[in-house]
């Protein structure tokens, strides 16, 4: 997220305010990654675990 | 004892132990579902929507940090003739009455100074002094409910109000992130649980359709919705704002999470402060499972607050310190009776319990970077560097028996194999007992510095078991419902 976005955000058109939400909206879509990064650090753990025993 | 009752108790014992299982699935559970609000949102029915909003501060002595709470809501980037302050003096006796009407008067016709000249009857009955006015002028089209110290950012007010416009969402919340300027290990422990708690766990619940709570100090209702619950907060219980937020949903009406909608409040600094406050909430849940008794596992068309999930995750957090319990009785009950399935199902409970730690700690630190940064120690340490130690004993069996001791070439005798093998079996229940020690030695001045050690050793997950269980306790006595305010001091940054 720039400042420019940010402060056509703060001009409060519909526009912006849409863009905002699409902007928010991807940075949902984020929890994705997030989650499948949160899995594959479980699973290594679970390997190196197999691997040490 | 013969075979037939040895195996009995042995199969008794394992359920026991099946049951703190559960708390732990149903965490995993909910992390889970949090990758799905990537595409199962609110967002996508949210449009730009700028109602004229009525916000409600109840104070009673805030005026250390009301001047800085009203600039920053006078600063949010939102049309200013849409918004109105109305702040609820609950006869305060420093100098609140003061600042309120210095703001009043630095911002006329945006800050109101209300006075209530019987104060002292609690927040529920402060909230509805204001809800009262703003309800009498048809202008309002939504009211918040916010604390004295929380610091809302420019951009909060219209990230929650843009859901209004859908009709069927009656409610909004947002994530109240801990913000103190210079946080101590209580505080930065709070900012760690408030991602479980809000972050991740509120997105669980937006996609299960069911919200637990609206946050006290960011909770946003349409007019209808609150005409809809009668106009006025519920004074009867603890928990008054997960009160309304049950009512909402039960009505039929939804209540969304906006996680990019952040604000920032003061949290308790010390193990005592937080004790108090958390025994009002945990007794104000003991009041919403009883009082909406006959909602659990119940199927509803007009609401989901009786599905099965929630139901789960509702139970699993309101009786995790007997669950821990159970799982403690049942270990020792097995290894007195079969010290061999004892090992066993330790090391598969505990096996859980690492997988969920690891998977759940990771996720915890990448949804807010922000948090992370502050609060990674004690995301790490959350469940105590005594349940690390038993995670390791039960990952690397022999670890701490035989290769630790090797290593200054001594032997571990079997009392103390026994003794240790105990400890590890029943630390869920040490833990928790440890945690009231915790909270006695920060009211000595002689070891109050022990406080932040034992903390950290003890984990943030067990005083929070602890002060449970110490709120149920207070239940079944009749304690006395006081409204024992956190008192705040105005270190938020932001």
């Amino acid at each position: 997220m720039s400042t420019d976005d940010e402060r056509r955000w703060a001009t409060l058109t519909a526009d912006a305010l849409e863009d905002e939400t699409r902007h928010n909206a991807r940075g949902e879509r984020r929890l994705l990654l997030l989650g499948l990064v949160a899995a594959a650090v479980t699973v290594a753990v679970l390997l190196l675990h197999g691997v040490v025993q | 004892m013969n075979d037939m009752w040895r195996a009995a108790v042995v199969a008794l014992c394992v359920v026991l132990v099946g049951l703190g299982v559960v708390p732990v699935l149903a965490g995993v559970y909910q992390y889970l579902l949090v990758p799905v609000h990537a595409f199962r949102n609110h967002l996508s029915r949210s449009r730009p929507y700028l109602p004229n909003v009525v916000i409600v501060v109840p104070a009673w002595n805030e005026g250390a940090v009301l001047g800085a709470s009203l600039d920053r809501l006078m600063q949010l980037e939102y049309p200013p003739d849409r918004l109105r302050v109305y702040v609820v003096d609950d006869a305060s006796t420093d100098d609140t009455p003061d600042v309120v009407l210095a703001k009043a008067a630095q911002y006329p016709g945006r800050v109101v100074h209300l006075r209530r000249e019987q104060g002292g009857q609690g927040k529920a009955h402060t909230l509805n002094h204001g809800i009262q006015v703003a309800l009498a002028d048809g202008w309002m089209q939504a009211l918040l409910i916010m604390d004295a110290d929380v610091i809302y950012r420019p951009d909060s007010l219209r990230r929650m109000t843009r859901h209004l416009a859908d009709e069927r969402v009656g409610a909004v919340t947002a994530f109240i992130r801990e913000g103190s300027g210079r946080p101590g290990a209580v505080a930065r422990f709070i900012g760690y649980e408030y991602v479980t708690a809000q972050a991740a766990a509120r997105r669980a619940q937006n996609v299960m359709g069911a919200m637990a709570c609206l946050a006290g100090g960011a909770q946003l209702h349409s007019r209808a919705n609150l005409e809809a619950v009668g106009g006025r907060i519920d004074t009867s219980t603890l928990a008054e704002d997960t009160f309304t937020t049950f009512l909402t949903q039960l009505d039929g009406r939804r209540v969304v999470f906006d996680g990019s909608a952040v604000v920032l409040a003061e949290e308790p600094d010390s193990v005592r402060a937080l004790w108090k406050q958390r025994v009002r909430w945990a007794r104000g849940n003991v009041h919403i499972t009883r009082r909406f008794r006959r909602v659990w596992f119940r199927h509803s068309r007009e609401h989901r607050l009786g599905s099965v999930e929630f139901g789960v995750i509702w139970f699993s957090i309101y009786l995790l310190p007997v669950a821990m319990t159970l799982a403690a009785v049942g270990l020792v009950g097995l290894y007195f009776s079969d010290a061999v399935a004892a090992t066993d199902v330790f090391r598969s409970l505990w096996w859980v319990a690492v997988v969920a730690y690891v998977f759940i700690t990771t996720m915890t630190l990448l949804i807010d970077p922000d948090s992370a940064k502050r609060s990674w120690l004690e995301g790490l340490t959350f469940p105590g560097l005594g349940a690390l130690v038993v995670m390791v004993a039960a990952w690397f069996p022999g670890f701490w028996e035989t290769t630790v001791p090797g290593w200054f070439g001594l032997t571990l005798s079997h009392t103390g194999l026994v003794l240790w093998t105990l400890l590890l079996y029943t630390w869920t229940v040490l833990a928790m007992g440890l945690a009231w020690v915790v909270k006695t030695v920060e009211g000595v001045p002689a070891v109050r510095w022990l406080t932040k050690p034992l903390l950290y050793v003890v984990g943030f997950g067990p005083v929070l078991c602890a002060i449970t269980l110490d709120a149920y306790v207070k239940e079944w006595q009749g304690a006395s419902q006081v409204w024992d305010k956190t008192v705040k001091t105005g270190k938020v940054m932001g």
